[in-house]
């Protein structure tokens, strides 16, 4: 799982080494996601995980970045692919889907924007919410939506545009205790049907054993932790990894 | 202190002293007796016949016309403008302060004022002006032109704060999110950026329309009073007041109740939900 195992890269594999200071807060990260894996990244608030997302999705711009899949470069030294041209996929946090449009037009957003005809993106856009059991919602505006309904929108939306990665920032923070365990199943069957690499930012344990099979812990700023998610639940090597795994005691 | 220990209990229903009582209702009768004046003193029975004149008909069209052209000149380069100020929160101080300065300005400035220094650029002698009459035989002031030009000039930093504010409550991940799902900035801008500030550019929109609709000061200073050309309704009211009191009050029944159905029609038709 190492960063610097680049011989071993595959076609779809994630390479990722991001570096920055603002002001007194340093982040320097590198991992790497397997294509048709899930990589669990998880950490203390304010760890840096979300800006290593927002960084590999291209929206947020380091002061170092390396981020490629297999041979595809999207940062380097003087490269930087622009999120809309990258083809990474991202789930925000609270799923931020569009007030003003319908839950169809959101899913057909980036068809629509990626060059499809008007009907064309309404047709994928639709096969993707019927295959996420949500026909019957097309019409509806998100704030007309529970949670959960809300993050499969959400999910949909991001794979419709065929991504070759894709990041989930705490996705099921945002939903209530009850609905949690069922939606966390759903979201495990939707990611195991990806083929690209899959990273998902978390702080809870059970996301980790259900959604991801490598874990990366990151801690203020440095990555403490990288392995296969069974590995790294069987020797915890920080207080918080000890705690996160449920073994305070180790 | 006891006494004030007690009353604090009843701080969920917070009871206001008799004098904000008395003063806010002096405040608000200040705001309605003179429009209840206005309706009571109408002459309601030659109304019809008032407003069938002439120039009274050619002063609303004016109106009516040059605040609909003022406020989408405004909108063509103020929702630009306003981008550009909420994105100078990243500027450093001096010149982001100088730029919100620079739009504010005519806020404060009294009309009149603006209208001076509109003659002072566009003038027949102005630093513009001189230049365009000698080269291309243009002439802006006292044309309709002008009015519309003195109108924007007053008008439009109403929609360009509308605006900015509205840019600046919208949430930026929203642009993050379409950007990551392939929108070019230009698509963004248009499917994403705009439509989610739409209550803010409307708002901003009527504000400014009802401000050129009513511009007196810059426009009079600038444009003159020249019936059909440059003498719109707030202009025809007040010389008509000296003229045809009747006359004056219908035109400002009109002007009232022009701005009032413009702002409700407006709010609850585009701005739905914004803050009061």
């Amino acid at each position: 799982m190492s960063a610097t195992s680049g011989e071993r890269r595959g076609a779809g594999d994630l390479d990722v080494h991001v570096s920055l200071r603002r002001g007194s807060f340093a982040l320097d990260a590198a991992f790497l996601a397997l294509a048709g894996r899930t990589l669990a990244i998880a950490g203390p608030n304010g760890a840096g995980k979300t800006t290593v997302l927002e960084c590999i999705a291209g929206v947020t711009v380091a002061d170092t970045v390396g981020v490629r899949v297999g041979e595809r470069v999207l940062d380097d030294v003087g490269t930087h692919v622009p999120p809309e041209a990258r083809r990474v996929g991202m789930v925000f946090q609270e799923y931020l889907l569009f007030p003003h449009l319908t839950v169809l037009d959101n899913v057909a957003f980036g068809p629509r924007s990626t060059g499809a005809g008007r009907l064309e993106a309404r047709e994928r856009a639709a096969e993707w919410l019927h295959r996420f059991g949500l026909s019957g919602l097309s019409d509806r505006r998100p704030h007309r939506l529970s949670g959960g309904q809300r993050q499969r929108v959400a999910l949909a939306r991001a794979l419709v545009t065929e991504p070759d990665v894709l990041l989930l920032d705490e996705p099921l923070a945002a939903l209530d205790v009850e609905v949690r365990d069922d939606v966390r199943l759903e979201l495990a069957d939707h990611l195991a049907d990806f083929g690209g690499a899959t990273i998902v930012v978390t702080h809870d344990a059970a996301d980790i054993r259900t959604l991801a099979d490598d874990l990366v812990i990151l801690e203020r700023g440095a990555v403490t932790h990288d392995g296969p998610v069974a590995a790294v639940f069987d020797g915890p090597t920080t207080a918080y990894a000890r705690r996160l795994v449920g073994r305070a005691g180790a | 202190m006891p006494r004030s220990a007690g009353r604090r209990s009843d701080r969920s229903t917070p009871r206001l002293s008799p004098l904000v009582w008395i003063a806010a209702g002096v405040a608000l009768a200040l705001l309605v007796l003179p429009l209840a004046a206005l309706a009571v003193r109408a002459p309601w029975a030659q109304l019809p016949e008032l407003l069938g004149r002439s120039e009274v008909v050619s002063a609303l069209t004016l109106s009516l016309g040059t605040a609909l052209l003022s406020t989408l000149i405004a909108l063509a380069l103020g929702v630009p403008l306003a981008l550009v100020l909420a994105r100078s929160a990243a500027w450093p101080v001096v010149p982001r302060r100088v730029l919100r300065a620079l739009v504010t300005v005519p806020l404060v400035l009294p009309p009149v004022v603006g209208g001076v220094a509109l003659l002072l650029l566009l003038g027949r002698r102005g630093l513009l002006g001189g230049p365009l009459e000698d080269a291309w035989g243009v002439t802006i002031p006292f044309t309709t032109t002008a009015v519309v030009i003195a109108q924007v000039f007053v008008a439009m930093p109403f929609l360009v704060l509308a605006v900015e504010g509205a840019i600046r409550a919208s949430d930026r991940r929203f642009e993050q999110v379409a950007a990551t799902l392939g929108a070019s900035r230009a698509t963004v801008f248009r499917r994403v950026t705009l439509p989610l500030v739409a209550p803010g550019v409307s708002a901003g929109a009527v504000l400014c329309f009802t401000r050129a609709l009513g511009e007196f000061g810059a426009t009079v200073t600038f444009a003159g009073s020249f019936p059909g050309v440059t003498q719109t309704l707030p202009i025809a009211t007040y010389l008509e007041l000296q003229r045809d009191p009747q006359a004056a009050i219908a035109l400002s029944l009109v002007l009232m109740v022009v701005s009032v159905v413009v702002l409700v029609a407006l709010r609850d038709r585009w701005v739905p939900g914004t803050t009061a």
